[in-house]
């Protein structure tokens, strides 16, 4: 059984928390993953011509975001089906529900009690989430996995 | 040769070369183009003078004679020369009466014009049909003043403009070259000022000399690093001395005091057992010093073998609980890989529980018991462990120096140890090719993190051994 779900993300280790949760209370399932992040462009001209999603995601990764998302991909192997980090770029309801359907996405699964960082031209997309009919489920993270919250601490390195 | 002479003669020769070239160039094509504009010009003449001459009608001539002499510019020593001819005889005998040679006169009747230049002076002649079928050779002669004159200007000009430029980029070049290297002259007397007396000097960075500053930084991060390492060098020795100096001094008053007089067996027996545990103590430290030292080399590189890193993880807690039964370590496998081929490294699996013990004894040691939490996980090529306790911490002025032999944080007065354990751990991590990072703030606890390559195993590599 493969189901879509879409989980807000700013790019953050603590958004992959919902993901893990997500993702170790659902054996047997295999998952279709769907890291939504919003940004608008910029109003710049030349920004807007050499406009590229892709571009913009790759440069919002962060080493430990990377490190968490593999760590989480290492983990649940057999959980995931495929895994993308997508974002849109308008933040409003029609196109939200638009992209919902266009990408068959059966459920929801936002942070409870934590709210998306948008820094710069980024907008927090998830209080839209409730207009689209599809299920959204709020996930309450445990202090099961400490790993992550450590994997952006400060280390001093013995040798480099 | 010095480098400064060396920029400064390639300088000069570039430029002088380049300016010759040049010069040359203009020289050259102007002296072909006031040849051909010259031959030109004596054709036209020539045509003129054939036109009124033999002209259309005879009252134009005049008015054409007219206008050519005041237009026309008079040439140097311009001559005309008209001869009527009909044939070969003809032309022979107009060689013969105005001196041109039989070739050119020739050439003209041949090809209905020619050029010629005897000397400085240029010939061009045509070959004129008159009105009433009349053949006529028509030839203008002149100096070619300009060729002779202006060329021969220009050239001394090109070859002055040549030399004074030599000497205007001699002297430039020369300064140029002599002072681009005074930021490094400048350095270097700086560096020759320092020694091991005042390693704390650095080097002043110089203005917004982006590949100088570059060399000063670098500078200043290498003293940085001898100075670190002179510090760690006198840590070192008084650090060694006093781990070995403290059961050594216990060992001899323990037996200066037994010697005193007399004592009862039971005396005695107390007395070696107390020297007993002070050498076992001093041997411990050998030993770890012996271990420090070996692992320090890295040719040695003794068994390496694919090694399963949770499965060393759980000897060691297993050994260690042996040891410290009241500990109260976790395993937390919630990362685990499910791939078990992302949980393997190429190690030396004595070397490595020698490491994950010594991080887990210190976890516990400095936290006095309370939990520590030993997590695992990978990522696409490495192999994550986090072990974080709730201990004492590491104040932050002193977590540059954990990894040096023989250092203890300042806070660490009341717990046993002779700070070998940490950097014996990062020499084995250094060998495993890992990384050993420390987090940590003082009263909350500490994190370690380490990370190894993981081994690049072929995807069947489970099936094919089974």
């Amino acid at each position: 059984m493969t189901k879509t779900i879409l989980i807000p993300t700013d790019f953050t280790v603590r958004s992959l928390q919902v993901l893990s949760e997500v993702l170790s209370n659902a054996p047997f399932i295999r998952h279709k993953i769907i890291l939504l992040y919003g940004e608008q462009p910029s109003d710049s001209i030349t920004e807007m011509l050499f406009f590229r999603k892709e571009k913009v995601i790759r440069d919002k990764y962060k080493p430990e975001f990377t490190e968490a998302l593999e760590m989480i991909k290492n983990r649940f192997e057999s959980r995931i089906e495929s895994l993308v980090v997508d974002m849109i770029s308008q933040n409003s309801r029609s196109a939200l529900v638009e992209y919902l359907n266009n990408q068959g996405v059966a459920e929801i699964f936002v942070h409870g009690n934590l709210k998306l960082k948008t820094p710069g031209n980024a907008f927090d997309f998830t209080q839209n989430l409730k207009y689209c009919n599809i299920p959204v489920t709020s996930v309450t993270l445990e202090q099961h996995s400490f790993a992550f919250s450590e994997i952006s601490g400060n280390f001093s390195f013995a040798y480099n | 040769m010095k480098t400064q002479t060396r920029i400064a003669v390639f300088l000069i020769t570039t430029n002088i070369l380049m300016l010759l070239l040049f010069g040359l160039a203009i020289y050259y094509f102007l002296y072909n183009y006031s040849y051909t504009d010259f031959y030109k010009r004596l054709e036209t003449r020539a045509s003129i003078t054939a036109e009124y001459n033999f002209g259309v009608k005879n009252k134009n001539s005049e008015s054409y004679k007219q206008i050519r002499k005041e237009i026309l510019e008079k040439l140097s020593e311009e001559k005309e020369y008209i001869f009527p001819v009909n044939n070969e005889k003809d032309i022979e005998k107009a060689s013969q009466k105005s001196g041109l040679p039989l070739g050119f006169l020739n050439d003209i009747f041949k090809n209905k014009k020619a050029n010629l230049q005897i000397d400085d002076t240029f010939f061009s002649g045509i070959r004129h049909q008159n009105t009433d079928a009349e053949e006529h050779l028509v030839i203008v002669s002149a100096k070619n003043y300009y060729a002779s004159n202006h060329l021969l200007f220009l050239r001394n000009i090109i070859l002055i403009a040549v030399l004074l430029v030599f000497v205007v980029v001699s002297y430039i070049s020369f300064y140029f070259s002599k002072h681009i290297f005074d930021p490094i002259k400048k350095i270097t007397d700086k560096v020759k000022e320092i020694s091991t007396d005042n390693i704390h000097l650095r080097i002043p960075e110089v203005g917004n000399d982006k590949e100088i500053n570059q060399l000063v930084i670098t500078l200043n991060d290498l003293l940085n690093r001898l100075e670190t390492a002179f510090e760690t060098q006198k840590n070192f020795v008084s650090n060694a001395s006093h781990e070995f100096g403290t059961p050594l001094t216990s060992i001899m008053g323990e037996a200066e005091v037994m010697l005193m007089k007399k004592r009862t067996v039971e005396e005695y027996e107390i007395s070696l057992q107390s020297i007993l545990s002070q050498a076992e103590r001093l041997n411990e430290i050998t030993q770890s010093l012996l271990y420090l030292s070996y692992t320090g080399y890295a040719n040695k590189k003794g068994l390496f073998e694919i090694t399963r890193v949770d499965e060393a993880l759980m000897h060691t807690k297993e050994m260690y609980d042996k040891v410290n039964p009241k500990n109260h370590i976790q395993l937390d496998f919630s990362l685990l890989p499910e791939n078990p081929l992302k949980l393997k490294i190429i190690g030396n699996k004595q070397l490595l529980y020698l490491a994950f013990s010594n991080i887990l004894s210190n976890a516990c040691k400095y936290s006095n018991n309370k939990p520590v939490t030993v997590s695992l996980a990978s990522t696409e090529g490495q192999l994550v462990i986090m072990v974080k306790d709730q201990g004492i911490g590491i104040p932050e002025e002193d977590l540059k120096f954990i990894f040096d032999p023989f250092f203890r944080a300042s806070n660490t007065a009341h717990f046993d140890g002779h700070g070998i354990g940490l950097p014996l751990t990062r020499n084995i991590i250094k060998m495993h090719e890992g990384q050993l990072g420390i987090s940590s703030k003082e009263g909350e606890g500490t994190v370690v993190k380490i990370t190894f390559p993981l081994a690049n195993l072929p995807l069947n590599y489970g099936l094919m051994k089974s």
